[in-house]
């Protein structure tokens, strides 16, 4: 039953070792990146089934996933090339950084889709360029990427048309469940990091910009990751750039300074730490937050709280399911809480022990003594995860009601 | 309750309103003394404006507050108006002011006081005693007059002088003895000022002296001068004896009012004081003229000045001599009217030439220009108009007439005479029907014969207004006339002068028979110019309604033009035209802004040009070529404020006129249809080349551009304009001519949060690195409306100048390539874009560093930063920045 094997090993050669960013002792070596993934000429855009079939041979996935992504890959040859025409607009699934996402409907195929638009004045060069480098993400299948049906350009707007994960985003989700149990964090957290392990060993590519809105979920109880830097002439071309509430830029990034796949990690660390309490962790909650979110529980230990290092917010901070709610923080000010001050924790007394420290490992400011890709996925907290049966699917669809689908049955209804 | 209370919520809001406008353009006013020169004639001319304002202000805020019983307002509002901040705002000096305070409570009580009593509550051991207590009893009975007006509901329909020249002259003349002029008694149009009491005596020497220079126009005798020009305002006091010194003089010497144009209603009390004084008949017999005064500097006036009608001292002069040399340099008179007293200038009255006969129509001047040879300019024919190459003019060394060498055969012979008189001439000679020859012009050459009919002071009056057009409308008069519109200085009298004798060679009486002759031909042109002037003062190109404009826009002559009856007219009507509707807005303000306001309806608005923050542009026509922008009204809809906050930036925009500005030509303020229209700028903005066609400057080329945005920058900070948004794509190149664009539309919009969800900043691409560090710390993700606007000021402009110059040295922005999140940490923190690649000398470097300072007091202000580019070596010499052809031989690039 179990999704995946236990003790996941990468394919032998598929990461080349590095010696350590820094000569912390926790720290395992940090692996680099593996070299990029070798495509055989003419594959580019169109690989044919076969030779992805091979490719997905050499990935760990299981065989429920990896059937998923053939019938996936399977319609989208079907597909084929998109265009504006090809499309009938079925609602707004939200609006991104620098984007909207239209749920959308392939009108020939009555495939669903998600559609991307991103709004762009640029001359037809870079438009070319764009697409050519959004042409990266035909090759990323994988169980935990988000899959990905084509890019073109009209009237003036750069579509990105995606598999459609009806569970919606993290953040979403969050916004409506107030907190996410650390059970399914677990699981969440683990896809995740096979995932970023994927892009990175087989593409070379770190994802840049994770938080729980490019975390997605299906009612098939499967986790993808999307939104991740492919085009960095899209990155250049972006009309404008929103800076909300929160940040999950890590400090050496903020800073200016060369950074890493190491910076993902440290926006996954600051994602779990807020999916964990239902809140953006900075400036930390002080303990009558904590006990408002916790009940009694945040009350047992208060001195070990987290209240060590947390700043009472004078604002009423709202309890957990207010964790959308801006503070009135300037974006400065927030960014430099970021850099200066102690990173955010768990409470203690209320998550594991192996989460907690999980998390700890992640938020390490000084990226060299974070814990890498590798170091995490054989984190103790991740093998329990691992270990459990956990039901996404049923979490997903109790959360957002939605009507279960096992896997098999949803891709036979898409084809 | 609701009926009972929200008048007065309306009312106190309205108070508050007022005094924060009160505060603001007491600042500037104040500024304005202490820190620009006060001769500089723009800046008196701006110092008139905000004298008018405050006047208006103040007399809103007594009028408005008298409507509420003392008990309803709040403690703090009770006390508006501050009487501090009035003495402060006349230009009292702070030991005068608290002796007035010691003796006064409020400004209330303050105004009811005569002028004896003022004099007594400054004390007489003052130094400043005449000039302080002229400018308080001028600002006084100024504020009275404003307020009366307001009571009395027809507000907005009188074009008033309101203003009391509060600015310092180092040359104040002791007049012989103040007679006390009327100042206003021109304005046909209020009444009721003369009966004011107050005014009379006070003017004080100065006042006359300012006004007078602008305006004085000759007038015909001095005597008489004493009629004030200015519409309320100018006391103008006449020395008995001329002042010598005058140089110019106009004589205009009208002795024929025309009642059609503009009966003059007030006649009387001048004519009174006229008769006192002179006994000249004419002047006496001709009733309701009144003496002009025509700036020095014709050229520039916009406004319209007003001098009355003119009256037409006959010209005894008393003194000979005092008419003075024509020759005054025309332009010379720019610096200031109020110079005038220095004696240099002074012009004043122009005592008339005995000679001059009562009533004459005639012009009689000839005088011939003394053209040279002129190599330096390109510029404009001032006789046909065309476009003048370097070294194909000829420039008139009296009065700087420019023309081809084809046309100074065709050029009449005005040396120094301004247009307009002669325009009027032409009128009104053609109203006569009748090609008048004065007596005097017969005998041109000896004596000056100068009358013009009253006509043609006021009509020139009304073309100040147009005058922002210098050029169109400079052009026209001369062709007839032979007034010289360049010279600034009206002297029409200047026949009388001795001084200009010599010069004239041409001055036969035959020269005056063949100008007569050109006049009629002229007619068309007097059409096309009044219309001109409708039209304007519609459009409010060139100033601003009030008074001011005129004078800051051109030469002070005008100013005092500007009053004519007539043009209170043609004020009133368009003022009733205007919106009725809009009465929470100041009425200073209202009235000014009608003359800004283009209806949306006039607009021709074609394809998008670009979109920005705040709206989109548009192509448009409208007398045309012009950039709309179309604001977009979502964010501000039922926001009276930031409606409010708009009219009041569009307000200051009317004042831009630089060379590296793009010109502000009017907004359409009726939400939901707000439109800024500007002319359309040409050529491609820096950012299209540095970021877009990767154009490369060479150093040379990079200083100049850099030269002219401080020099835009500068003017701009000189008027108090903070731009907010100063950016490669804000600024244009046409033809390597800098020109800025968008100046202080941000916060009018504050549209950078337009998230659609409302969750974030949004951050175009570029922008951050504008942004000063003080301003970066601020930026927040959502801006409630009513949160404090960023700190924007002359720092954070030049802050964002410094980002410009690298751009303009390396080719890209700053942190480029980093997330907006990094940028903001970075600079706010105070770091700076690494100059280690940058090839480049010390000294541009340290530029780089000064305006990036992150103590926004370390940051070097314009007019250093231009002094800084001047002294970066060029390789090859480059005076002319503004000229395409330096920049194209201009050495290539340094790096």
């Amino acid at each position: 039953m179990s999704k995946n094997k236990l003790n996941l090993t990468l394919p032998p050669g598929s990461i080349e070792p590095v010696p350590a960013v820094s000569p912390s002792p926790p720290v395992p070596p940090l692996p680099v990146y593996a070299e990029p993934p070798v495509i055989p000429d003419g594959v580019m855009g169109k690989m044919s089934i076969d030779a992805i079939q091979e490719r997905l041979e050499e990935l760990e996935m299981d065989e429920e996933q990896r059937k998923r992504l053939e019938s996936f890959l399977g319609q989208k040859e079907k597909v084929g090339e998109l265009c504006n025409e090809d499309f009938e607009k079925l609602g707004e699934l939200g609006a991104g950084n620098g984007g909207v996402v239209m749920k959308v409907r392939h009108k020939k195929y009555g495939l669903i889709m998600a559609r991307k638009l991103i709004h762009l004045e640029v001359k037809p060069a870079i438009k070319k360029q764009i697409i050519r480098e959004l042409k990266v993400l035909h090759e990323c299948n994988f169980a935990h990427i988000v899959g990905f049906y084509g890019a073109f350009y009209s009237d003036g707007e750069i579509s990105i048309c995606m598999e459609y994960m009806d569970g919606g985003s993290l953040d979403l989700i969050l916004k409506k469940a107030g907190r996410i149990p650390e059970s399914i964090l677990g699981t969440i957290t683990a896809a995740v990091l096979k995932g970023l392990s994927y892009l990175r060993d087989k593409h070379a590519i770190m994802h840049r910009d994770v938080k729980p809105s490019n975390i997605l979920v299906n009612s098939a109880g499967e986790i993808k990751i999307c939104d991740f830097g492919v085009s960095g002439q899209l990155i250049d071309s972006m009309a404008n750039s929103f800076v909300g509430t929160r940040s999950y830029m890590s400090p050496e990034r903020l800073q200016g300074t060369h950074y890493s796949v190491q910076s993902d990690i440290w926006s996954l660390g600051l994602s779990l730490v807020e999916m964990a309490i239902g809140m953006y962790p900075i400036p930390p909650p002080d303990a009558k937050t904590l006990a408002s979110i916790f009940g009694s529980q945040s009350g047992q230990s208060p001195a070990e709280s987290t209240a060590t290092n947390s700043v009472s917010t004078p604002t009423s901070q709202s309890p957990a399911h207010n964790a959308s709610s801006p503070r009135p923080m300037a974006i400065f000010e927030l960014l430099d809480y970021i850099v200066n001050e102690p990173p955010p924790k768990l409470p203690a007394g209320i998550f594991s022990n192996s989460f907690t420290d999980f998390v700890d490992r992640c938020l390490k400011k000084n990226p060299a003594e974070r814990a890498d890709l590798k170091t995490l996925m054989n984190h103790e907290w991740i093998k329990k995860a691992e270990l459990e049966n956990v039901d996404i699917a049923g979490w997903v669809c109790r959360t957002m009601d939605l009507q279960p689908t096992t896997p098999t049955r949803l891709a036979n209804v898409q084809s | 309750m609701a009926d009972g209370e929200e008048p007065e919520q309306e009312i106190r809001r309205a108070l508050d309103v007022v005094q924060s406008m009160i505060d603001i353009s007491a600042d500037r006013l104040e500024g304005l003394r202490t820190q620009c020169s006060t001769s500089a004639e723009l800046t008196q001319q701006e110092i008139r404006t905000l004298e008018g304002k405050l006047i208006k202000l103040y007399s809103k805020q007594l009028v408005t507050k008298a409507k509420l019983s003392v008990d309803l307002l709040p403690a703090e509002m009770r006390q508006y108006p501050s009487l501090q901040q009035w003495l402060r705002v006349v230009g009292l000096n702070q030991e005068s002011i608290q002796m007035v305070c010691s003796k006064a409570h409020s400004l209330e009580a303050l105004k009811e006081k005569s002028e004896h009593e003022l004099g007594s509550m400054l004390g007489e051991n003052n130094i400043r005693h005449e000039e302080e207590l002229r400018r308080l009893c001028r600002a006084l009975h100024n504020l009275r007059r404003y307020m009366d007006v307001l009571l009395r509901g027809d507000m907005d329909n009188s074009e008033m002088n309101l203003y009391w020249d509060s600015w310092d002259r180092h040359h104040m003349r002791t007049g012989p003895s103040p007679r006390p002029i009327r100042s206003r008694v021109t304005r046909s149009s209020v009444p009721s000022e003369d009966s004011i009491p107050y005014h009379n005596n006070n003017n004080n020497l100065n006042d006359t002296l300012g006004q007078a220079s602008s305006v004085m126009s000759l007038s015909t005798s001095p005597p008489t001068t004493p009629l004030l020009m200015r519409q309320g305002r100018v006391g103008v006091k006449f020395p008995t004896t001329p002042p010598p010194g005058k140089k110019h003089q106009i004589g205009l010497q009208s002795t024929v009012s025309q009642p059609e144009v503009f009966p003059l209603t007030k006649s009387k009390s001048h004519e009174s004081q006229l008769a006192n004084r002179l006994e000249n008949g004419e002047t006496a017999s001709s009733g309701g003229n009144e003496h002009q005064v025509t700036g020095r500097r014709s050229r520039l006036p916009t406004e319209p000045g007003s001098c009355s009608s003119t009256a037409d001292i006959t010209g005894e002069s008393l003194l000979p001599n005092s008419n003075s040399p024509i020759k005054s340099p025309p332009y010379s008179s720019a610096d200031s009217d109020d110079n005038s007293f220095k004696g240099t200038v002074t012009s004043l009255q122009v005592p008339k030439s005995p000679r001059t006969p009562t009533v004459t129509r005639g012009m009689g001047h000839i005088i011939a220009h003394r053209f040279t040879k002129t190599f330096k300019m390109m510029t404009t024919c001032d006789y046909c108009d065309k476009q003048m190459f370097i070294g194909t003019g000829l420039k008139c060394k009296e009065c700087k007439y420019k023309c081809h060498r084809d046309c100074e055969s065709k050029v009449p012979p005005s040396c120094g005479l301004p247009q307009e008189l002669f325009d009027e001439f032409k009128r009104t000679l053609q109203a006569d029907g009748m090609v008048n020859v004065s007596p005097i012009l017969s005998k041109p050459g000896i004596t000056s014969p100068n009358h013009h009919n009253s006509n043609l002071l006021t009509s020139l009056n009304r073309r100040d207004r147009k005058r922002s057009h210098p050029h169109a409308s400079m052009n026209i008069p001369f062709q007839g006339a032979d007034s010289s519109s360049n010279t600034s200085s009206c002297n029409s009298s200047t026949p009388s002068s001795p001084a200009l004798l010599p010069t004239n060679a041409t001055q036969t009486p035959q020269a005056s028979v063949k100008q007569q002759f050109h006049f009629p031909d002229v007619t068309l042109n007097d059409k096309g110019v009044t219309l001109e002037t409708h039209r304007l003062e519609g459009t409010t190109v060139s100033s601003d309604s009030e008074r001011t404009v005129s004078i800051s826009g051109s030469g002070s002559v005008s100013t005092d033009s500007e009053r004519t009856p007539v043009r209170v007219d043609s004020q009133d009507s368009q003022v009733s035209d205007g919106e009725p509707g809009d009465s929470r807005w100041p009425r200073q303000n209202s009235l000014s802004m009608r003359e800004w306001d283009i209806p949306y309806d006039e607009l021709k608005i074609g394809e998008p040009i670009g979109t920005g923050r705040f709206g989109t542009v548009y192509r448009g026509n409208w007398h045309g070529d012009v950039a709309i922008k179309v604001l977009n009204m979502d964010y501000y809809l039922d926001d009276d404020k930031t409606l409010e906050a708009f009219k009041l930036e569009v307000a200051t925009f009317r004042k831009t006129r630089h060379e590296n500005l793009v010109l502000f030509m009017g907004a359409c303020m009726k939400p939901p249809r707000l439109a800024i229209v500007t002319s359309m700028s040409k050529g491609m903005t820096l950012y299209t080349h540095i970021h877009l066609r990767k154009d490369k400057f060479n150093m040379n080329k990079t200083t100049i551009i850099a030269q002219q945005i401080s020099q835009g920058m500068g003017y701009l900070h000189a008027r108090g304009i903070v731009h907010k948004d100063l950016k490669s794509k804000n600024i244009f190149l046409e033809n390597g001519k800098v020109v800025i664009t968008d100046f202080g539309l941000f916060s009018v919009t504050k549209l950078c949060y337009g998230n659609r969800k409302g969750n974030g900043l949004s951050i175009p691409p570029g922008w951050l690195c504008y942004l000063a560090p003080e301003i970066v710390r601020r930026l927040r993700p959502q801006q409630n409306r009513d949160q404090e606007e960023l700190p924007f000021t002359d720092a954070s402009d030049v802050y964002a100048f410094g980002t410009v110059w690298y751009e303009l040295l390396c080719g890209e922005w700053p942190f480029k390539g980093q997330p907006p999140e990094a940028i903001i940490w970075q600079v706010g923190k105070g770091m700076k874009q690494t100059l280690a690649n940058l090839q480049a000398s010390r000294d541009v470097k340290d530029i780089l560093m000064l305006c990036w300072s992150y103590h926004a007091e370390n940051r070097p202000d314009f007019a250093k930063l231009l002094t800084t580019l001047d002294k970066l070596p060029r390789k090859r010499l480059a005076r002319s920045p503004s000229h395409p052809i330096h920049l194209s031989r201009s050495a290539e690039s340094v790096f």
